[in-house]
């Protein structure tokens, strides 16, 4: 993420905590989908993730004056929020089934499908991703994510994941090493290559 | 010596800086990286092949409508605002408020009927073309710059919020509800603002538009100086109205393009779809006109004569989309919406006048390139000049 909007971010932080209400809705505006999206790789309930937000906010609020000062706020948010998503689905599930949640797996769903992929080459490329990414473990597939979809570094991976910064990055390496694996093994014949070379000489150009 | 030059496909996906520029389409990246890719194509091939990975990667994102957002955040607010006490003092002094409003509200009621046509001539008199940043001037004196190049301006349901740029959330207050809220959008922007009965307007450089934070009275009436389109939405019982200086436009529910800008000796409105009733505000027999789609009417300032014709509306309309589109124009025409869509201050010397041209201008592109896309046309040339742009025809 761009040095300066982080710097942005801890700025209204630090308006938000020394009594400016307003501060902290453009963070809530701002990071809403963000959050929302990493929320629902734990639950496919929107209206849990909602809620979580919802209550993450209010507490905010509540603790306006006793917060400390944070300086990577999205880090801090996607914590809190992975936090109360998990603490929540266990008490439902306590409340339903009267024990605790099985092994939660990481719902990461690349819908590589809806993207009007339409050329066979790139679909050739999603099918093999698709079934890389369903063999990577529940961790694998958070770090995945966290690295590729929100950009976080390693030592943010870690501290989402509980594990040490060499660990994540290992984790990391791992998960790319097979993504390559996959696509080598299935290597595309030399005409086809060709293709999505020409193809995205003209889609995505460089020089955009 | 290049960082890529060894690099296997493996290491395009773990390099941060190759990844947020996919991700984000970092600017800054984009030259270095070009050229270099453009020197080694082996290298760029690898490079591309993760670049598609990186994108397929980019999980489909999950996006909820803005107004689903307000009212969480609206919740929010609820639950913070209950665990103070409440006041008790405000219910009692409303009373005596009340009984003041009524009095004061028959005296200017009064007062607005006989002043609301003419209104919007205030307004024109004070046109200015100074501003640099985008404005909403609220009626309560609170005033929000917007930096942007452009801007989207939301109002919820209840006319009670703004959001601006997705970001900028304002609560205004219950008591005071404003009358006439103001979007101020200079040279060089465009600003798009969805109105409280979520009706959507985009207002196009140098334009101003008028409006009510609710839409209380009878009718939805909105004051326009400059460009805009409107997709009005469908309300039978509170007919939309758009005044300008020449014009007063009444619709039900439609979308159609207006442009009134005081320095042109024109106004025009084109209608898309739907249909509007149309009428010259200072003549003193009120016919008025319906417009059927795909019919353009234009009133000259000086005389008021006007006449209907039916035109291609995407001529009309495609400055939305930042493209410009003209047929047959008067090329004075062209530089002036070029100035004012890029805000530089465009000279016509010479013969231009008679001059016509026809052609399709992206917007989107730099000023120069679009001037010189102007001067192919017209057989043309321009220069630079203190800050300011000249343009003649060749041949003088």
């Amino acid at each position: 993420m761009a040095e300066d909007k982080k710097s942005e971010y801890v700025k209204v932080w630090e308006r938000f905590i020394k009594g400016d209400d307003d501060a902290i809705s453009f963070l809530y505006f701002e990071l809403f989908d963000e959050m929302l999206n990493f929320g629902l790789k734990y639950t496919r309930d929107t209206g849990i993730v909602e809620d979580c937000i919802q209550d993450f906010f209010i507490e905010l609020f509540k603790k306006q004056k006793k917060l400390p000062a944070v300086s990577n706020i999205r880090f801090y948010f996607f914590s809190s929020i992975k936090h109360k998503v998990l603490r929540e689905l266990k008490r439902r599930s306590i409340l339903q089934q009267g024990n605790s949640l099985p092994e939660s797996d990481f719902l990461i769903d690349y819908s590589f499908e809806s993207k009007l992929i339409t050329e066979e080459t790139k679909k050739h490329y999603s099918r093999l991703l698709k079934q890389c990414i369903s063999q990577l473990n529940s961790n694998q597939k958070e770090a995945i994510y966290l690295r590729f979809n929100c950009g976080m570094d390693y030592m943010e991976i870690s501290t989402i994941l509980g594990i040490n910064v060499a660990s994540s990055r290992t984790l990391i390496y791992r998960s790319v090493k097979a993504i390559k694996d996959t696509i080598e093994k299935n290597n595309l014949t030399g005409i086809v290559l060709f293709n999505i070379l020409k193809l995205f000489k003209v889609k995505v150009d460089f020089r955009e | 010596m290049n960082r890529f030059d060894n690099y296997k496909f493996e290491d395009f996906l773990l390099d941060p800086d190759f990844c947020a520029w996919v991700m984000d389409k970092k600017k800054h990246f984009n030259k270095d990286y070009s050229a270099y890719f453009e020197k080694n194509p082996s290298v760029y091939k690898t490079a591309l092949r993760a670049k598609l990975v990186l994108e397929l990667l980019k999980d489909e994102k999950v996006s909820i409508p803005l107004t689903r957002k307000i009212q969480i955040w609206d919740l929010v607010r609820n639950a913070i605002n209950k665990t103070q006490a409440p006041k008790n003092w405000i219910g009692r002094s409303f009373k005596y408020a009340a009984i003041i409003v009524v009095v004061v509200g028959i005296a200017s009621l009064f007062y607005l009927n006989m002043n609301r046509d003419n209104e919007i001539d205030q307004y024109i008199a004070s046109y200015r073309t100074d501003y640099t940043e985008t404005v909403l001037k609220l009626d309560n004196g609170k005033e929000f710059k917007i930096a942007s190049k452009k801007s989207e301006i939301v109002y919820n349901t209840e006319g009670d919020k703004i959001v601006i740029n997705n970001k900028q959330y304002i609560e205004l207050s219950e008591k005071k509800k404003a009358r006439q809220s103001q979007l101020i959008v200079p040279f060089g922007k465009k600003s798009k603002i969805i109105l409280e009965d979520q009706s959507e307007v985009w207002l196009n450089a140098g334009s101003q538009l008028i409006y009510p934070d609710i839409f209380d009275g009878k009718k939805r009436e909105v004051m326009l100086i400059g460009e805009a389109f409107f997709k009005v939405a469908k309300n039978k019982e509170k007919p939309f109205v758009v005044k300008t200086g020449k014009m007063r436009i009444e619709v039900l529910g439609t979308s159609f393009n207006i442009r009134a800008y005081p320095d042109e000796n024109i106004e025009e409105a084109v209608l898309v779809e739907g249909g509007i009733s149309l009428a010259l505000k200072n003549k003193i027999i009120n016919n008025k006109v319906e417009l059927r789609p795909n019919q353009r009417f234009v009133v000259s300032n000086e005389s008021l004569d006007y006449n209907v014709s039916e035109v291609n509306v995407e001529d009309f309309t495609s400055w939305i989309d930042g493209v410009f589109i003209f047929n047959n124009e008067p090329l004075k025409n062209v530089l002036k919406r070029v100035s004012r869509y890029y805000n530089l201050e465009i000279i016509g010397v010479g013969q231009i006048g008679p001059k016509f041209i026809s052609g399709k201008l992206d917007l989107k592109e730099d000023a120069n390139k679009v001037l010189d896309a102007i001067a192919v046309i017209s057989d043309g040339e321009y220069f630079e000049e203190n800050g300011k742009i000249i343009f003649k025809l060749k041949n003088e």
